[in-house]
């Protein structure tokens, strides 16, 4: 049996690191039309909460043991590296690439799940709600940290993005000047559903395994 | 066996073609200039009189791209002018010192011809084809026509982040105190 786990581990491994590594580029993409920066941050929020949330909940109840989110957001958040030295590599000022911040998020899903004892529904609850309103805090922590976003917009010009794409008007004060508001508003409801897609995929995934178990 | 000796030289035959072909198709081809389309130029504001103040430059030194925004509308419009470049090459090659007018959004009189100017420091050594972009509000972007630039020398790296960095590095770092204390893979 221990053979299928492993390999249903890996399984999980690759299609989760193949999932996020497009998410990141994708959603990332917006990120770096920098001037569009606020209203791109909640898309990105949103689809990052989401794709955080449903891979680390699945991953904690897979193999039952608290810390395994950090674990799950650390080799997620490394990808992302790959994905920020393309970009520089494309020749985007550093200061474009803003690349996830899940870590803190799965952290505190980890201690969701270990303070009410390993409760399946506490993590989807508390968990979840967590999460979406953590993820929008940690990734804003970084656009303070690069320089004004509209002032590299107007001082470089963007090598891969084509004329007819180029923003006329800032988009800042989209959202009433409240990204993260949004953000964590909209990303703490979805993802206590996408927590709770975490765990279902997670008994489909075990009942997968029992059914293979009768070969032993 | 004859056939079948027939069908591996057959194959052979294609794929040396295929792996020959390309090479063939370059040596062959015509040359044909690079021309610039009509329609880059916007039907709202033209860019006229384009001039490029060098065509062959350092990494490090600076382009200066002047000209006339002719508009050729009734209403008047909001715009930003910048440079956009083609090149084989990657990288972010060019960073704006200064533009004429001064600031990025600027207004353009209905009917109105507005002197530009764009200062713009070369990064990156290629050969570029330059043009003027001036993009306007609800309307869209406009280029002029362009010259070809060569830049040499060696690249000018962009600055680095380094507070996002440490950000994602000590997470990363308590990430990693949080894995080797629970060894989740320890289960698996």
């Amino acid at each position: 049996m221990v053979w299928l786990r492993r390999c249903t581990h890996y399984l999980f491994i690759v299609v989760v690191a193949v999932n996020s590594t497009l998410l990141t580029i994708n959603s990332g993409d917006y990120i770096f039309y920098t001037d569009w920066a606020w209203t791109s941050f909640v898309v990105f929020s949103i689809a990052n909460t989401l794709m955080t949330v449903v891979g680390a909940v699945y991953y904690i109840t897979f193999t039952g043991v608290p810390g395994t989110g950090a674990y799950y957001g650390l080799i997620m958040q490394v990808y992302t590296w790959v994905a920020k030295v393309a970009w520089y590599a494309l020749g985007y000022p550093a200061d474009f690439i803003v690349h996830p911040m899940w870590i803190p998020s799965c952290m505190l899903l980890d201690l969701a799940y270990w303070a009410t004892k390993k409760n399946k529904h506490s993590l989807i609850f508390f968990g979840g709600v967590l999460v979406g309103m953590s993820m929008p805090l940690f990734n804003m922590v970084q656009l303070m940290l690069i320089a004004d976003p509209l002032e590299t917009a107007f001082k470089y010009p963007r090598p891969t993005l084509p004329p007819y794409m180029t923003p006329i008007e800032p988009q800042v004060g989209k959202f009433y000047n409240s990204p993260v508001a949004l953000g964590a508003g909209a990303g703490s409801v979805l993802s206590v559903t996408f927590a709770a897609l975490g765990c279902k995929l997670n008994t489909w995934t075990y009942r997968w395994m029992a059914a293979w178990s009768k070969w032993d | 066996m004859k056939s079948k000796t027939t069908l591996v030289i057959a194959v052979g035959v294609m794929f040396a073609f295929g792996m020959i072909a390309p090479q063939v198709t370059s040596l062959i081809q015509t040359a044909e200039a690079h021309g610039v389309q009509a329609q880059l130029q916007s039907r709202f504001i033209q860019i006229s009189d384009e001039t490029i103040s060098r065509q062959s430059l350092s990494t490090g030194e600076i382009l200066v791209l002047s000209g006339k925004l002719i508009s050729l509308v009734e209403r008047d419009n909001r715009g930003w002018i910048s440079l956009f470049s083609e090149s084989t090459n990657s990288g972010n090659r060019w960073e704006i010192m200064a533009r004429d007018p001064p600031g990025v959004v600027f207004e353009i009189k209905g009917n109105s011809v507005t002197s530009y100017s764009v200062t713009a420091k070369a990064l990156e050594p290629g050969v570029y084809h330059v043009h003027t972009q001036l993009n306007v509000a609800n309307v869209g972007p406009g280029l002029g026509p362009g010259t070809t630039v060569v830049v040499d020398g060696e690249p000018i790296l962009k600055p680095i982040a380094w507070g996002m960095l440490a950000y994602q590095s000590v997470m990363i770092g308590a990430a990693y105190v949080v894995t080797f204390a629970t060894r989740p893979w320890k289960v698996i």
